[in-house]
């Protein structure tokens, strides 16, 4: 049984700042705070922003990309067809969050403010160069996900503010993307390490831009920049591949009880080469 | 302590109801409005033992507010069996042997029915992904699937006898 707790339902952004001012935890889907509360964390008072409806949708179009509304679903986002063609490793990780019944429920906005190390939608947004918008008591900000996260459960959020929407920008033509989540049981799992990589070729097949993430390694969800720089300016092959895995290896620092750090660490070295290759065949169209 | 009235159907009966805001769906369904078919397991959104349909969609009952099935149209394991007969993948399961202590039956069966509801003939990889959720520590679960391969034969015969 949960303990009592005061809750106010919002139907505007002003009343849900105020509230989220007034020291109101927010509530949306509810699938990690209400297993938090199940657990003995009480709060003096939750603010339900689940019917705000300005959080609510997922929207496309060919010029600005895509924008996700805060309280969209994972269930929303790994069915969605622009999801799917455009960002397909959102797809990858939303499809592996908790279980059905959790992604029915919970939500990206959610995902991202809770913070996890391990949190399957960040290393994707990290690849897509997701901007994140913010609403608070001074106005509107976005913020870049890669400076969103700022350490275990805790972003760069100031009081009463709420995140809004994410924006990912359109993708160019030739763009490939994968997020591979390593695990035992294959559901209801926390990552024991995720790779998300995104590679960008030009008409000559030189890769122009790359992107690689890592979950669960490191205080935040991770790019590794100097992996990413070690794909870039020539073709990608099975030689830059296992490079930019050294690097990334060398990068991740596993803090876990849940697992050998040590294997997490060497994971790293095979899961990036095995999300290359979907990264690959999905630019070319194989898959 | 701070009340809420809401309305909701539940298995076609409408719902009228006073609850304080922290009490859970699963309370409410059991406590409330005495459908015990659904399961308190874990109380904490890992079992799938107090797995309900709300608004299609498969949701914990432990993990989800009673006030926001307000407005929502919500199927228990209760709502499946229409008067003396079963549900096609109530049938099923009982066919396939897919029941052993039957605790996370109607968990289990609602997870089905949220998946066939949508897909009429799903793959293997689809029905493992819907029950994913849903934990069994008798069958090593290979008899529900074949429950719910059943179940799909089960409810394309009946769609066929309806026409």
């Amino acid at each position: 049984m949960l303990k009592p707790f005061k809750l106010v339902t919002v139907d505007t952004v002003a009343e849900a700042i105020s509230a989220v001012k007034a020291g109101y935890k927010i509530i949306a889907g509810g699938t990690d705070i209400l297993v938090m509360m199940h657990k003995g964390v009480s709060y003096q008072g939750l603010v339900d922003i689940s019917g705000l409806e300005e959080i609510q949708k997922i929207t496309f179009d060919e010029t600005k990309g895509l924008t996700i509304g805060a309280a969209v679903t994972h269930s929303e986002l790994e069915e969605n067809e622009y999801v799917q063609k455009y960002y397909p490793a959102l797809a990858d990780g939303c499809c592996k969050i908790g279980s059905k019944q959790v992604r029915n429920r919970g939500t990206i906005g959610g995902n991202i403010c809770n913070a996890s190390p391990a949190a399957d939608s960040a290393g994707p947004l990290l690849l897509y160069d997701a901007v994140i918008s913010i609403t608070g008591p001074r106005g509107t900000r976005v913020v870049d996900v890669k400076d969103f996260f700022i350490g275990v459960k805790r972003t760069v959020l100031e009081e009463g503010e709420i995140v809004m929407s994410i924006q990912l920008p359109m993708p160019v033509k030739y763009t490939g993307s994968a997020y591979l989540k390593l695990m035992k049981r294959g559901a209801l799992e926390i990552g024991i390490m995720s790779t998300g990589i995104k590679i960008v070729c030009n008409e000559a097949g030189i890769c122009t831009d790359a992107r690689i993430s890592l979950s669960a390694v490191a205080p935040t969800p991770i790019r590794v920049e100097a992996a990413e720089s070690a794909l870039t300016g020539s073709a990608v092959t099975e030689e830059s591949i296992l490079q930019a895995a050294e690097i990334a290896y060398e990068t991740a620092q596993p803090k876990t009880w849940r697992n050998s750090e040590e294997w997490s660490k060497d994971m790293v070295k095979v899961y990036i080469p095995r999300t290359a290759q979907i990264a690959i065949k999905r630019m070319k169209g194989e898959c | 302590m701070e009340s809420r009235t809401i309305h909701f159907e539940i298995n076609d009966r409408h719902i009228n109801i006073t609850v304080p805001v922290h009490r859970t769906l699963l309370e409410m369904i059991r406590e409330d409005i005495g459908l015990t078919g659904t399961k308190e397991g874990c109380d904490e959104g890992e079992c799938g033992a107090c797995t309900v349909i709300m608004n299609n969609k498969a949701i914990h009952a432990c993990c989800t507010l009673a006030i926001h099935a307000d407005g929502c149209k919500i199927i228990t394991i209760e709502g499946l069996q229409k008067e003396d007969e079963l549900d096609p993948i109530q049938q099923a399961f009982i066919d396939a042997g897919a029941v052993q202590c039957g605790f996370c039956t109607p968990g289990m069966l609602l997870s089905a029915k949220a998946l066939l509801d949508v897909n009429d003939l799903p793959t293997e990889e689809e029905i493992r992904t819907a029950i994913e959720g849903n934990i069994c520590r008798c069958t090593g679960y290979d008899r529900i699937v074949q429950g719910i391969q059943l179940a799909a034969k089960y409810k394309k015969i009946t769609k066929e006898a309806e026409i």
